[in-house]
């Protein structure tokens, strides 16, 4: 079915249909967010909101225009959205770096492209290096915890950290440019 | 991601990371600043590594886009339910249900157990009270126009006031509960359930109605016709308000004014205003969940503790403002101003404000709502209406800060809560 007949249909109060363009477009809206913010439940929650907007806000949707260019306008306010509310929530310090950093979320097409090369470099990595990332990114770990674990300083699993995204990043290029990572 | 390979580089690179990190002390946030205001390579880089931070986090993370739709479908099939009738139900039948503090994304559930237990309430109730027209009471209490306690069957054109919530049943399954102070008339059954809100709000779970037959529920501003839905109707001298759970209605004005309500969504009915269904999904949040973070301290000394905000200037003047602004609001909070006579509660960036006046009785401390949405301003304090009053005088209905300003003396704020639609 093409998407055009899913948003009809979703329209019409049908909440498969729904389900289906979340699937459809739930990488990309990813991709947008992990732009601008690192927490992945911090993403998931952002997502989430910005489908259940697009839910709640179907009913006045023009029949007929693009779908993805509207529903990623609202996943663009809702991670706006979500740095306002963080900022007024920040120390003094990473308040700082926010507002010097200036995040505006923008849709990158290739983000989502660019996660699933990753995930294949993360496969790659060496157990021990590949554990590391995956309590920083995935379980969100503070490095202080993680070099409790491991009997290190906190600066030394910094360092181990910007090594191992440095490998990765290198891995990323070469699959990118088509060749074996 | 060691910046561009110098010393330099790779210094601000860790210094990145510790921002990654949420462990960023003042010195090295302010070289990272530097770098990253400077421009330039560097600062490209900086950007690129936060970005790929991002991306690695989502490399790293194994939902799947099935996942993310099933979550995505149980939020909706949370909000499609009624919930706050559940609140009513589960009294009367003897259990608690508490409502979330924190930021909630989902309406609370209805409880299929609960929706048995009205069913079979109701069904008593009426095997008890024998056939005829008209609701049965099955709960609460309430008084009839004539004084008399309202119970058993509530015939045509009955005047009903509830005193504590007041539940009803029809033999349909359909189930109205008065909030305490509501007043409702019953009208005629004959093309369809017919009941006029005169003052106060009603929950309602409206059984599907036969074709032909709608359920009419009216307020002296509007009139909603309901085929099978739940929903909360409140009616207040010049304004009407209707939150849909579940279902749709169409609300009608004398004026000729329409509109549709669906799932999730609430209406506002003013004369002379658009009408307009907006979201529904506010839920109450406290106002100071992380201290006085997010709070700017503009005059006066203040701190939290044990919950209770608290500000207070040696000599002069004490004002606490939010970092961010608000658009449509409902705050409560309970208040004691020690030292001084009035506090002001700002709003719209100190375009207008209520003077709350200290209280001797409960300690000092006086219950205080204030209620900012689509320009039209409220508030009251001990129950009673104050008025807002321009500061700057500027459009009621534009976003700003709100704040806390007290002369003299001190000021405590406690139980404060923060409801945006």
């Amino acid at each position: 079915m093409d998407e055009e007949a899913l948003v009809g249909q979703a329209m019409d109060g049908d909440r498969e249909a729904f389900a289906e363009l979340v699937r459809l477009h739930q990488g990309r809206l990813r991709g947008m967010a992990a732009l601008c913010v690192v927490g992945r439940d911090d993403v998931h929650d952002i997502v989430q909101e910005a489908f259940i907007d697009a839910w709640r806000g179907l009913p006045r949707f023009e029949a007929g225009r693009p779908f993805g260019p509207w529903l990623r306008t609202i996943c663009r306010n809702r991670i706006r959205r979500f740095l306002r509310d963080r900022r007024a929530q920040r120390s003094r310090e990473l308040a700082a770096v926010d507002e010097a950093l200036a995040l505006e979320p923008e849709d990158d097409p290739g983000a989502e492209r660019r996660i699933a090369a990753l995930r294949t470099c993360l496969a790659g990595l060496e157990a021990g290096h590949r554990d590391v990332i995956l309590r920083r990114y995935r379980d969100d770990a503070a490095v202080q915890d993680i070099a409790d674990d491991l009997g290190r300083t906190p600066n030394a699993v910094s360092m181990l950290i910007l090594r191992i995204k440095s490998a990765l990043q290198r891995c990323l290029g070469q699959r990118l440019a088509g060749e074996p990572g | 991601m060691s910046g561009d390979g110098s010393e330099a580089g790779l210094a601000s690179a860790l210094r990145l990371e510790a921002y990654l990190d949420e462990r960023l002390d003042a010195a090295s946030a302010a070289a990272l600043v530097e770098d990253l205001r400077r421009g330039g390579p560097m600062a490209a880089q900086l950007r690129a590594q936060a970005a790929f931070a991002g991306l690695l986090a989502q490399a790293a993370d194994p939902t799947d886009a099935e996942a993310v739709a099933r979550a995505v479908a149980e939020r909706i099939d949370a909000e499609s339910r009624p919930s706050a009738l559940v609140r009513s139900v589960d009294r009367g039948i003897g259990r608690a249900t508490r409502r979330r503090s924190r930021p909630a994304r989902a309406w609370r559930w209805w409880p299929a157990a609960a929706a048995a237990a009205v069913f079979a309430v109701a069904a008593l109730a009426w095997s008890m009270a024998g056939p005829a027209t008209g609701p049965v009471v099955v709960g609460g209490e309430g008084r009839l126009a004539d004084g008399s306690a309202a119970s058993g069957r509530l015939h045509p054109g009955i005047l009903v006031e509830a005193a504590t919530v007041l539940r009803l049943a029809y033999p349909d399954g359909s189930a109205v509960a008065l909030e305490p102070g509501a007043r409702l008339r019953i009208d005629g059954e004959a093309d369809g359930m017919r009941l006029h809100l005169e003052h106060g709000a009603i929950e309602a779970q409206i059984a599907h109605q036969p074709a032909g037959r709608p359920c009419r529920i009216s307020t002296p501003d509007c009139r909603i016709e309901v085929v099978g839905t739940s929903f909360r109707l409140a009616a207040a001298e010049g304004r009407s308000e209707l939150v849909m759970a579940s279902g749709e209605v169409r609300v009608a004005c004398d004026d000729g004014r329409s509109l549709a309500v669906r799932a999730g969504e609430r209406a506002e009915i003013v004369p002379g205003r658009p009408l307009v269904a907006r979201p529904a999904h506010a839920v109450a949040t406290a106002l100071f969940p992380d201290g006085l973070a997010g709070w700017r301290q503009l005059d006066g000394i203040w701190t939290i503790r044990d919950g209770v905000v608290r500000g207070s200037a040696p000599a002069g003047r004490s004002r606490l403002a939010s970092a961010r602004d608000y658009r449509d609001v409902e705050l409560t909070c309970r208040m004691r101003i020690v030292g001084a006579e009035v506090a002001e509660l700002q709003v719209g960036d100190y375009n207008w404000f209520a003077r709350i006046p200290a209280v001797v009785k409960d300690g000092g401390w006086t219950e205080v709502r204030l209620t900012k949405r689509g320009g039209v301003l409220a508030c009251t304090a001990g129950g009673q209406p104050v008025e807002f009053e321009p500061g700057v005088g500027q459009d009621p209905a534009r976003p700003g800060c709100i704040s806390v300003y007290i002369r003299t003396g001190s000021l405590e704020i406690a139980d404060a809560l923060i409801t945006e639609p």
